[in-house]
C-alpha cells in the first residue's frame, strides 16, 4: 500500500452544513448577562464563606500558573518595522517624481505684468501716518473728572458738617453746648467693633498655659485681663442708650495735645 | 418491449477541429457547437445547463446559424460514396425543420442569407457542389457544380440575398443569386499576382469588401462591386495560417490563427495591434459583446478542444482570456471511478490523465506527462492506456504506451513511483533491418487491499506487481496469451483475476500460486471482461459483436446475446446491483441491458465514433462513456426494467444502426 499522504476521497469536500447566524446581542442582554454573571460570583463566594471556618475558603491561595517571570520579559521590546532615528543626518526632500514638462516656454510681458501690479497695488497701512486725534471730539472734553467731583463732593459734605451752624444744631438737639449725639449706626458698629477686639483678646488670654512659670508670662497674663476690663467697661460705656459726644477734647488731654513735652 | 432512448445528461467535449464550430445565438446567452454527431447548446455560464440537438448519424462538420437566431443549420460527414444531410433545426423549439440530401461524402460549410430565406451549402472536395437552399421550404433553388478550387468558405452579403461570395485556392468567386429564376452566375475576382489559399472569408457591413484570410498567414481586402485586389495586411504574417475571422463590433478584424494566437487586425491599416498566444490552433472565433473604448469580448474555440473567452481591454490595449471549457482533445481509451465513490471519476487519454467532478463537470486535476518523458521516439503522442484508482484512494495507477505504469498521488497530481519497462518486449518484424521495442500497458487492475496491481501489456504478459508503503516490485509474469490483453478483472476477495487478449482467449489465473486455473477460447478478438455482481458469472465482449455469459466456475459459455448488429462490442460495466449492464460499442452506441434477461432496453446515441470505454458510477446515478471522439458523454442511469421512465427530453432520435 503505497502512502501518497493523499486521498481522492479528500477532493471534494462536504458540503457546508447551513448554521444560522445569530444576531449579536443587545445592550440589555449583554447588561443582563453581566448582572447574571456577577450575581452567581457573589452566591458563590456567600456559599464558600458560609463554610470557610478561618481565612479565605479553599484554593484562594494557590499560585496562578499563569503568572510566572517569562524569560526576556524585563528586556526592553523591540518594535521592528517603525523607523528610528539613530543618526541625526540632515535629510533632503524626495526627488521629485512627476516629470518636469520640457518644451513649454511662458513668454512675459513685464512691462505689462508691472503696469497691471501697479494698477492692482494698495499701499501698506501700517506706514501710513496716522491721523491726527483732536481731543476737542472726545466725549470728555470740557467735563470734570468723575474723581473730582466726588472728592469735592466729600470736601463739602464735611465742610457742612463742620460747620458751626450744624454744631449749634446738634447740641441745641442734646440741649448741652459742646456736644452731639452719637449716632445710632456710629456706636453699634463702634460696640461690635469692641466686642470682636474683647473676644480676640479673649482667645489669646485662655491659650496661655495653666502654669505660669516666667516673668513674662504673669506680665502678660496681666496685661491681658487689664485690656480686657478695660474693653468690658468700653462696652458697657457704649451699651448705653444716650450717648454725648464732645468734639473738643478735654482739657486735660487737649493740653498734653497742644503742649509738647520739651 | 421497445428500445427507448437513453436520456444524455451533459457532455464534457468541444469539437474544436470543425471550423468555425463554436457559434454564440444571437441572442448572447447560448454557445452552440458540435461534439461528434451532436450539438451542443451549452448555457454561456454555466457548464451545467447543457441541451443536445441530435440528428446525424455521422460526425457534424458544418455549423451556421441564421441572422435572426431562428435557424440553425448542420452537416455532417459520411462514409464515401454515401450521401451527407443536412438537417435545418427550429431553434425556438429544438426540433428539425428539413433533411436536406444532395451532397455526399461532406459538408464542407453552410450560410444564410441576411434575411433567413436563403441557405447555401457547398460539399467537400469529394462532392464539389454549391448549392443554395430555401430555408422555409427545404427545396434546393439552383446550384451549380464547383471545381476544386472554388468553394472552401462561402459568404452571403450582409444587405442583399443576390450576392453570394466564395472562396477558395487561388480563386475567389462572386456570385450573383437569381432566386426567382433560378439561375447562379459566376464572377472571379482578380486579386493580382498573389498566390494564396484562401481559408475563410468575410464581408463588411456595407458589402463594400470582403476579406479572406489566408494559409499564408495574412487578410486580403477585396472589393465586392469591381471584384479587384484593394490592399492585404499584416506585414508580419501569421503563423500556420489564418484559420477563422470575425469581425469586431467596431469594424477590426480579429483574427484566428493556426498558431494560436488571436489577433486584433485595424483595419485600413491592417496593422496588429494586439495578439494573444492560446495553446493549439484556434478554429473558431465568435464575437459576444461591447464594451467602452473599444472593448469587446470574443469566444474562441481551439483544436485542442478548449474554448476560452477573451476579452480585450480597448483602454489599455490589453487581451486576457479565461478558460471556461476544457476537454480532451483526442482519443479517451479509458475511464474509471474510485471503489464507491461517484462524486469524481478519471480519463487517460493523450499526454494526460484527466480527473473530473462528475457533478459540476469541471476538472479537477490533469496530470500531463509530454511527449519529451516517452521513450518511444516513433510515436507521435504519449498515450495513456489504461487507469485504475487504488481502492484506498491514495494513488492513481496508470498503464502508458511507453510500457510503463505510473503512479500518481489524486490531489496534487505528483509522481510517486513509475514501474519501468513493466511490459516491453525486444522484438523484430519479418523482413525488419532493426529490432524494435513493442511496449505499452494495455490493461491494468488493482486488489481491493490496494497492495498488489495486476497488468497486462501489448505482448500479452499478465503481471502482478507488489505495492509497498515505499518500495514495488514484480511478484509474477504470467503469459499464456500471445496478443495484447486488453482487459483485466480481479475478484473481490484478490484469489483470482481473469484476462482477455486480442488472441481470441479469456484465462482465469489464480493470484496466490500465481498460475493459470482456466481458459476459454473463441474466434474473437475479446475487448472487455468483467465479473458478475455476485462473481458467479463471467461477462466478455469482443469483435463477434456478442456478449458472452461464462460460468466462473468451470467455464462454460452460459448464454450469447448480439450485443450489435453492426459494430464491434469494445467495453462492458455491469451495474453493483447486478440488474443493468452498459455496453458501448463500435457503431457509437451506448446501452444499457437488463441482467437477467439480456434484452436491451435503452440506446444512448451521442459518440460520434467508437466508444471504447462505458461506466456505471457506483451510485447507479450516472453512465459515464468515452469515446475516440474526445467526448465525455454523461447519462442519466435509468433501471433496465419495462416500466422504468423514459426520457423527458423529447428528442427524435433517428441513428440508421439503432436496432428497430
Amino acid at each position: 500500500m503505497w502512502e501518497s499522504k493523499e486521498s481522492v476521497y479528500k477532493i471534494i469536500k462536504p458540503p457546508v452544513a447551513f448554521k444560522p447566524r445569530t444576531p449579536p446581542p443587545t445592550a440589555s442582554e449583554v447588561r443582563d448577562k453581566k448582572i447574571a454573571k456577577i450575581t452567581r460570583r457573589l452566591k458563590l463566594m456567600l456559599r464558600q464563606k458560609s463554610a470557610a471556618t478561618m481565612g479565605k475558603p479553599g484554593g484562594h491561595y494557590k499560585p496562578c500558573v499563569k503568572n510566572f517571570l517569562k524569560k526576556h520579559s524585563k528586556e526592553p521590546v523591540i518594535v521592528y518595522g517603525q523607523q528610528r532615528c539613530t543618526k541625526h543626518v540632515k535629510r533632503f526632500p524626495d526627488v521629485p517624481k512627476d516629470k518636469p514638462v520640457y518644451g513649454r516656454v511662458k513668454i512675459l510681458d513685464f512691462i505689462k505684468m508691472n503696469a497691471e501690479q501697479m494698477i492692482h497695488s494698495k499701499p501698506d497701512r501700517s506706514k501710513i501716518p496716522k491721523k491726527q486725534r483732536r481731543y476737542m471730539f472726545k466725549k470728555s472734553f470740557g467735563k470734570l473728572p468723575a474723581y473730582l467731583t466726588t472728592r469735592m463732593k466729600e470736601s463739602a459734605d464735611k465742610k457742612k458738617k463742620d460747620s458751626p451752624e450744624e454744631k449749634a444744631k446738634a447740641a441745641a438737639a442734646c440741649n448741652h453746648a459742646g456736644t452731639r449725639k452719637l449716632d445710632e449706626k456710629e456706636r453699634i458698629s463702634m460696640m461690635n467693633a469692641l466686642k470682636m477686639k474683647w473676644a480676640d483678646t479673649n482667645a489669646r488670654y485662655q491659650r496661655l498655659s495653666v502654669a505660669l512659670d516666667l516673668d513674662s508670662q504673669k506680665r502678660a497674663k496681666e496685661r491681658f485681663e487689664e485690656n480686657l476690663t478695660r474693653l468690658e467697661k468700653d462696652v458697657s460705656l457704649l451699651s448705653r442708650k444716650v450717648i454725648l459726644v464732645s468734639d473738643s477734647a478735654p482739657s486735660k488731654v487737649q493740653r498734653e495735645v497742644t503742649t509738647p513735652k520739651h | 418491449m421497445a428500445v427507448r432512448p437513453l436520456p444524455l445528461q451533459a457532455c464534457i467535449g468541444f469539437g474544436g477541429t470543425v471550423g468555425n464550430g463554436l457559434i454564440l445565438h444571437p441572442d448572447k446567452k447560448t454557445l452552440i457547437y458540435p461534439l461528434g454527431t451532436t450539438i451542443v447548446l451549452r448555457d454561456k455560464g454555466d457548464l451545467t445547463k447543457q441541451e443536445f440537438l441530435q440528428g446525424h448519424s455521422n460526425r457534424v462538420s458544418a455549423l451556421a446559424m441564421s441572422k435572426s437566431g431562428k435557424y440553425l443549420a448542420s452537416g455532417q460527414v459520411s462514409p464515401m460514396g454515401f450521401s451527407a444531410p443536412i438537417i435545418v433545426w427550429d431553434y425556438a423549439g429544438r426540433k428539425i425543420l428539413h433533411k436536406l440530401i444532395l451532397h455526399k461524402v461532406k459538408i464542407q460549410g453552410l450560410d444564410f442569407s441576411f434575411d433567413d430565406e436563403l441557405l447555401t451549402s457547398y460539399g467537400g472536395t469529394d462532392d464539389c457542389k454549391l448549392v443554395v437552399w430555401r430555408t422555409k421550404t427545404g427545396e434546393a433553388i439552383c446550384g451549380s457544380p464547383t471545381p476544386l478550387d472554388y468553394a472552401i468558405c462561402a459568404k452571403w452579403a450582409n444587405h442583399t440575398n443576390h450576392i453570394l461570395v466564395t472562396a477558395a485556392d487561388m480563386k475567389v468567386n462572386i456570385w450573383q443569386v437569381d432566386a426567382d429564376n433560378r439561375k447562379l452566375y459566376p464572377g472571379s475576382c482578380d486579386i493580382g499576382k498573389r498566390k494564396r489559399i484562401n481559408q475563410c472569408v468575410v464581408i463588411d457591413d456595407k458589402d463594400e469588401f470582403m476579406y479572406l484570410g489566408t494559409r499564408t498567414g495574412d487578410v486580403l481586402q477585396v472589393s465586392i462591386g469591381p471584384m479587384l485586389y484593394r490592399a492585404g495586411g499584416p506585414k508580419q504574417l501569421i503563423e500556420m495560417g489564418v484559420l477563422c475571422l470575425q469581425f469586431t463590433p467596431f469594424q477590426d478584424l480579429v483574427v484566428g490563427g493556426g498558431d494560436g494566437t488571436v489577433n486584433l487586425i485595424r483595419l485600413p491599416t491592417f496593422k496588429n495591434i494586439k495578439r494573444h498566444k492560446l495553446p493549439g490552433s484556434i478554429t473558431s472565433l465568435a464575437v459576444a459583446g461591447q464594451g467602452a473604448k473599444g472593448s469587446f469580448d470574443v469566444y474562441a474555440g481551439t483544436s485542442e478542444g478548449q474554448i476560452y473567452l477573451i476579452k480585450y481591454d480597448g483602454a489599455k490595449n490589453a487581451m486576457a482570456a479565461t478558460l471556461i471549457q476544457r476537454c480532451h482533445f483526442n482519443k479517451i481509451n479509458d475511464v474509471c471511478f474510485p471503489s464507491n465513490y461517484s462524486e469524481l471519476f478519471c480519463t487517460a487519454s493523450t499526454n494526460d490523465i484527466r480527473l473530473w467532478n462528475l457533478k459540476e463537470m469541471k476538472e479537477v486535476l490533469r496530470i500531463e506527462v509530454p511527449n519529451k518523458e516517452c521513450e518511444a521516439r516513433d510515436s507521435i503522442n504519449q498515450e495513456c492506456f489504461c487507469c485504475a484508482f487504488m481502492p484506498d484512494g491514495k494513488t492513481i495507477v496508470s498503464g502508458w504506451s511507453d510500457g510503463k505504469i505510473r503512479a500518481y498521488a489524486p490531489q496534487t497530481g505528483k509522481l510517486q513511483y513509475t514501474i519501468v519497462s513493466a511490459h516491453q518486449r525486444m522484438g523484430a518484424f519479418k523482413g525488419a533491418t532493426d529490432t524494435k521495442c513493442f511496449q505499452g500497458v494495455s490493461a491494468i487492475a488493482t486488489t481491493s487491499d490496494s497492495l498488489r496491481i495486476v497488468s497486462g501489456g501489448v505482448e500479452g504478459n499478465v503481471r502482478v506487481w507488489r505495492i509497498g508503503s515505499q518500495s514495488h516490485s514484480m511478484l509474477a509474469s504470467m503469459k499464456a496469451h500471445t496478443q495484447a490483453c486488453t482487459s483485466i478483472t480481479v475478484k473481490k476477495n484478490n484469489t483470482e483475476c481473469v484476462s482477455c487478449s486480442n488472441d481470441g482467449s479469456v484465462m482465469v489465473w489464480d493470484l496466490t500460486l500465481y498460475r493459470r486455473n482456466n481458459s476459454m477460447g473463441a474466434s474473437n478478438f475479446f475487448k472487455s471482461v468483467v465479473y458478475s455482481t455476485d462473481e458467479s458469472q463471467i461477462l466478455t465482449c469482443g469483435t463477434d459483436r456478442k456478449i458472452t455469459f461464462w460460468d466462473a466456475y468451470d467455464c462454460a459459455a452460459i448464454r450469447v446475446i448480439d450485443g450489435s448488429l453492426s459494430g464491434d462490442m469494445l467495453c462492458l460495466d455491469n451495474s453493483p446491483d447486478g440488474q443493468g449492464l452498459a455496453t458501448g460499442s463500435g457503431d457509437r452506441e451506448v446501452k444499457l441491458w437488463n441482467y437477467d434477461e439480456g434484452h436491451c432496453y435503452y440506446v444512448g446515441l451521442g459518440h460520434s465514433a467508437p466508444v471504447t470505454k462505458v461506466k456505471i458510477s457506483p451510485d447507479m446515478k450516472k453512465i459515464v462513456s468515452v469515446g475516440e471522439d474526445a467526448a465525455i458523454l454523461i447519462w442519466d442511469y435509468r433501471k433496465p426494467v419495462s416500466n422504468s421512465p423514459g426520457s423527458d427530453k423529447d428528442v427524435k432520435v433517428k441513428s440508421p444502426n439503432s436496432p428497430k
